[in-house]
């Protein structure tokens, strides 16, 4: 029998302080959904440690007192990966954001879970490095929830995502125990623990600290931006540009949907009869940046581009950036509600996926604006509505789960970057077959993972999953 | 043998064996008298989506051969040529390439092979089929299984075949590495940045040495410092200390029946 709620702040509140133990129903209130929105569970109590030892000692408390816990960052994920799906303790790293140790030759920092992503980028500035990987969210996301998602971000089609730039990570496993695994070196000889725990959505143990690797920043930086006057010249530009041989840091697609609310919030300078923007960068030594963004501008205007801009200054470059990182905020001006799909394809494959994403929003009687990583063919639809009006939450349900089935048919994936969380648990069987639902047990088995640690995500099987599910989605599965 | 399924006979029938494509990586790991299951027949390029810089491709198929494959289309995995076979790794199967894992000539620039494996297709040591992974060049859709058989020097199961990212050949950078011998060196080891140059100069018969990715190949086992790591015969590593704990938890859960031959010294 799990204590009850005054039993738990106060047992809590001894290991760490009254103070950073929260409950009651302002709380519970707060902290009953992550960025995903859709589905809400709320937390008996939110506890504040400040340290591994202290995430230990609350996890240590939750095993031995039968009670769920589940991490959370800065809240930003997008699938409900930081949901307290049957309640308990909620583990925010709120507290932990300290850069432990900065190694400026050797290309490296150590931070606590909670440091925000931008100020990993900031504590080295001055050292002309930087972290790379960069989700929309960077600037309040923290290195735990970009390591349990295994982030994306616009420049991870040049330099890789979370998982390429992770090196060693303290966890507090599902037994209480703190585990290193990695090291400051990468290419570690023996199992690659490392790579399954970057993208593991915090369900085989807590995060508590990280070594990271710092990336030079390049020499020269081109931004280009491309306007089309057709949806589907764009999308076979994306491809074209590949194709040709060049690998740009950043390839982005907006399309008419989104276009006119960035347009409204951000004052861009594109020909009226625009349908579709490319924002595509290149970088590196100056020679190499500037022959590649030649070469882009090329195949832009081979491929109808009405008009291509490259961004003259430092300015200029951050205007149109700050015009795709924070579009999708810009997206509420059309609805009370937005929700954000991922999935990813092949990127051969975007011209006939965006014209089936269209067709789906038309269908189910929905907005659905694009802005997205294209060059990853990392689609974001993002679908705009009135939640008061009746049926529509279900609607938007089933449009996502259309737009994820037709992605794994085109050989693509389930997610890109947001993860499968509550939200696409039960859309993994569309990807994976009973053996390979097998093989992803076995890993998770691998790290005993309990049915405490952060339950009912990715592989739904602990007791009570199919009931939460039930009561959030309004039918089983 | 010749499809999925002989390679899942074969493992569901074998008692106690080691997995190998060519056997041409077989100086690294544990000296092995017992019985092995070659996939070098199990070999030729599945799918190669041109556009999409993908390549599907049977584990047993040898590196040259996708490379001419892939090559004729402009692409490549980005292993560099012209040096001795250890440094580049342009040899063997391509499932000995994962398998090892092994530093090669690029890794600073390109990554390695964990980096270009997007969805693999297993068979578990009791001869059952799985897959991982996508033919999508990101994707967070459940574990990473596949990470976990990149560098499992065949102690968890049989890569059978796998989807790689591909390479732009003519966007490919210049590798750094210097070469003082063309003999096939015995250990590699990697170092931090600033204990680089201090490493190599006591690394006594030194093969090629990468100042990029900070990787010694020599002919003797080298003193290295603490933070290192080292590749040696017979499946000598050492490493800084890990959690040993959670190996041997994997290698329970996906060799319950101690099938499968080591790949490290124990």
């Amino acid at each position: 029998m799990p204590p009850a709620e005054s039993e738990m702040v106060a047992s809590l509140g001894l290991l760490l302080s009254p103070d950073r133990v929260l409950a009651g129903s302002a709380v519970q209130r707060a902290y009953d959904c992550d960025a995903y929105t859709v589905d809400r569970s709320a937390p008996t109590c939110v506890v504040l440690p400040v340290s591994t030892e202290e995430v230990q000692s609350v996890v240590r408390w939750c095993l031995a007192n039968e009670v769920p816990y589940t991490p959370r960052g800065a809240g930003t994920g997008l699938s409900g990966g930081a949901l307290a799906a049957l309640g308990g303790v909620l583990v925010s790293t709120k507290r932990m954001t300290a850069v432990l140790d900065v190694d400026v030759p050797n290309r490296c920092l150590r931070a606590q879970a909670g440091a925000v992503n931008l100020h990993l980028s900031r504590a080295v500035a001055g050292d002309g490095l930087h972290f790379a990987p960069d989700p929309s969210s960077q600037t309040v996301s923290t290195l735990g929830g970009n390591i349990a998602e295994n982030s994306g971000g616009p420049h991870t089609l040049k330099y890789g995502v979370t998982v390429q730039h992770v090196l060693e990570v303290t966890m507090v496993a599902t037994d209480g125990e703190v585990v290193t695994i990695g090291g400051r070196l990468p290419g570690l000889p023996g199992l690659d623990l490392l790579g399954v725990v970057v993208g593991s959505e915090g369900t085989l143990g807590i995060v508590t600290e990280a070594w990271v690797r710092l990336t030079p920043n390049p020499e020269r930086v081109e931004t280009a931006l491309a306007s089309f006057g057709d949806t589907r010249a764009a999308t076979e530009t994306v491809a074209a540009i590949i194709a040709a041989g060049t690998i740009p840091a950043a390839l982005e697609m907006i399309d008419e949907g989104c276009l006119k609310a960035v347009l409204a919030a951000f004052p861009l300078d594109v020909p009226p009869e625009t349908k579709a923007l490319l924002l595509i960068e290149c970088d590196g030594p100056a020679a190499q940046a500037q022959r590649e963004i030649a070469l882009v501008v090329d195949t832009c205007a081979q491929h109808g581009a009405i008009r291509v801009d490259v961004a003259k200054d430092e300015k200029e470059r951050a205007k149109l950036w700050t015009a795709r990182k924070k579009g999708i905020g810009a997206m509420g001006r059309l609805a009370p509600t937005i929700v954000t799909h991922d999935g990813v394809i092949p990127r051969s494959k975007l011209p006939v996926m965006l014209e089936f994403v269209y067709a789906v929003a038309r269908e189910h009687g929905l907005g659905v604006g694009n802005m997205f990583h294209a060059g990853d063919g990392n689609l974001h639809p993002i679908f705009y509505f009135d939640d008061r009006e009746e049926g529509k939450i279900d609607a938007v349900v089933a449009a996502g789960e259309k737009v994820i089935a037709k992605c794994i048919e085109l050989g693509g994936s389930a997610s890109g970057e947001h993860g499968i969380g509550v939200e696409k648990s039960d859309l993994l069987k569309l990807m994976f077959g009973p053996e390979d639902m097998r093989l992803q047990r076995d890993v998770k088995a691998v790290f005993h993972a309990s049915a405490l640690c952060n339950p009912c995500k990715v592989i739904p099987d602990q007791k009570g999953c199919v009931e939460h599910m039930r009561r959030w989605r309004g039918a089983a599965n | 043998m010749k499809s999925l399924t002989d390679l899942c006979d074969a493992l569901r029938a074998a008692e106690r064996v080691r997995i190998i494509g060519s056997a041409r990586r077989s100086a690294f790991l544990p000296s092995w008298d017992g019985a092995v299951l070659s996939l070098s027949s199990l070999s030729g390029v599945i799918a190669h989506d041109v556009d999409d810089q993908v390549v599907e491709v049977w584990a047993g198929t040898s590196v040259e051969e996708l490379q001419e494959e892939i090559g004729r289309h402009g692409q490549c995995l980005p292993l560099a040529s012209g040096l001795p076979l250890v440094v580049s790794q342009q040899y063997g199967t391509v499932g000995g390439l994962l398998a090892t894992n092994l530093p090669h000539a690029l890794w600073a620039q390109c990554g390695g092979p964990r980096d270009w494996t997007l969805g693999m297709t297993v068979v578990r040591a009791e001869g059952t089929s799985a897959k991982c992974g996508s033919k999508a060049v990101k994707s967070v859709a459940g574990y990473d299984a596949h990470k976990l058989f990149v560098g499992s020097r065949g102690s968890l199961g049989a890569i059978a075949k796998v989807t790689l990212r591909t390479f732009p050949s003519r966007a490919l950078p210049r590798h750094q590495v210097e070469t003082f011998s063309n003999e096939e060196p015995t250990h590699v080891a990697r170092t931090l940045r600033t204990e680089f140059e201090s490493a190599r100069a006591d690394a006594g018969r030194l093969v090629a040495m990468d100042p990029a990715s900070c990787t010694l190949w020599s002919l003797n086992e080298p003193k290295l410092p603490a933070e290192s790591w080292m590749l040696g015969p017979s499946g000598a590593i050492a490493r800084p200390e890990q959690s040993a704990k959670l190996e041997d938890s994997a290698r329970a859960v996906f060799d319950p029946a101690h099938k499968l031959a080591p790949g490290w010294q124990q």
